[in-house]
């Protein structure tokens, strides 16, 4: 009889054992995951920051292409009209 | 090849000195010019001085043929200074002889000053002319030069015209490309964070 108890109370032991070993296996992988989460949403931050960066500096470098095209489209106008306009020709003949 | 250089340095040589030649027959042209324009005005001057002189003594000798011829004979008389008879028409033969004199000089005289006044007349106009086709000349080169100026920054706007357009292209092409990495990775970090590992990259690979 307490030979069975006894079996029965290790067994019931070990059971709560292997449970309770199995919630800590399973908090530990949680956190593991959610550190390895972090840690991406930390690195995947720092890559869009990067470009984020590089946006704005080819923002900067479009805006700056379309102003220069723009004056030179203006210039290249007023260039057209300049050379319509001159009307003077050459009364002798050249040298 | 080594003949042909030589003939090469000969004919360059031949080159610059026909050259040299051109250059100072040139300018002897030039200062033979220069000394013919001078002469014909020293000349001009020559004719023009002595026709004024040759009108002064054809003056003086009509000034005193017109006392002489006028004055009457009837006031001629012993002592004064008239002569009369023989001498008299002696003397007016004389001055008559000396007004004909002086009226052939002034006639040549004039004659000169004529020519040479024509002469200078066309050099004068010649010379008109010279400075005004050269005036025309300078005014057609600057407005050529102004031309060719303008030309020249209407080429070059137009070459900027398109290089610029180029560099628009690239960079909106550039920046759209980059704007759109941006946006997949805001994405990225977004689902990343709202999802388990299984929504990061490196998780998926666990």
């Amino acid at each position: 009889m307490n030979a069975a108890k006894s079996a029965a109370d290790t067994a019931k032991d070990a059971a709560i054992a292997s449970s309770a070993a199995a919630v800590t296996a399973k908090t530990a992988a949680d956190g593991a995951v959610q550190a390895h989460i972090a840690a991406e949403v930390t690195r995947k931050n720092a890559e869009r920051a990067a470009q984020a960066t590089q946006v704005a500096g080819l923002k900067t470098t479009y805006e700056a292409a379309k102003t220069a095209a723009k004056a030179a489209r203006a210039a290249f106008g007023a260039a057209d009209s300049a050379l319509k306009s001159n009307t003077v020709a050459a009364s002798t003949p050249a040298l | 090849m080594q003949s042909s250089n030589v003939k090469k340095g000969n004919a360059k040589k031949v080159i610059e000195a026909f050259q040299v030649t051109k250059a100072a027959n040139e300018a002897a042209a030039v200062t033979a010019e220069i000394a013919r324009k001078a002469k014909l005005n020293a000349d001009f001057t020559a004719a023009e001085t002595k026709y004024v002189a040759m009108k002064t003594l054809y003056n003086t000798a009509l000034e005193a043929y017109n006392v002489f011829v006028n004055t009457p004979v009837a006031t001629l008389v012993p002592g004064s200074t008239v002569i009369v008879g023989a001498d008299w028409e002696k003397t007016f033969i004389t001055m008559e002889g000396a007004l004909k004199t002086a009226e052939a000089n002034i006639n040549d005289a004039k004659g000169a000053w004529d020519a040479l006044l024509l002469a200078k007349q066309a050099q004068d106009a010649a010379d008109f002319e010279e400075t005004a086709r050269l005036a025309r000349q300078a005014a057609d080169l600057t407005a050529t030069t102004a031309k060719d100026a303008l030309n020249v920054t209407y080429t070059a706007a137009a070459t900027a015209v398109t290089t610029t357009a180029a560099a628009e292209v690239i960079a909106k092409a550039a920046y759209t490309a980059a704007s759109t990495a941006l946006s997949t990775k805001t994405s990225e970090v977004t689902t990343c964070e709202n999802k388990n590992g299984g929504a990061c990259d490196t998780l998926a690979a666990l």
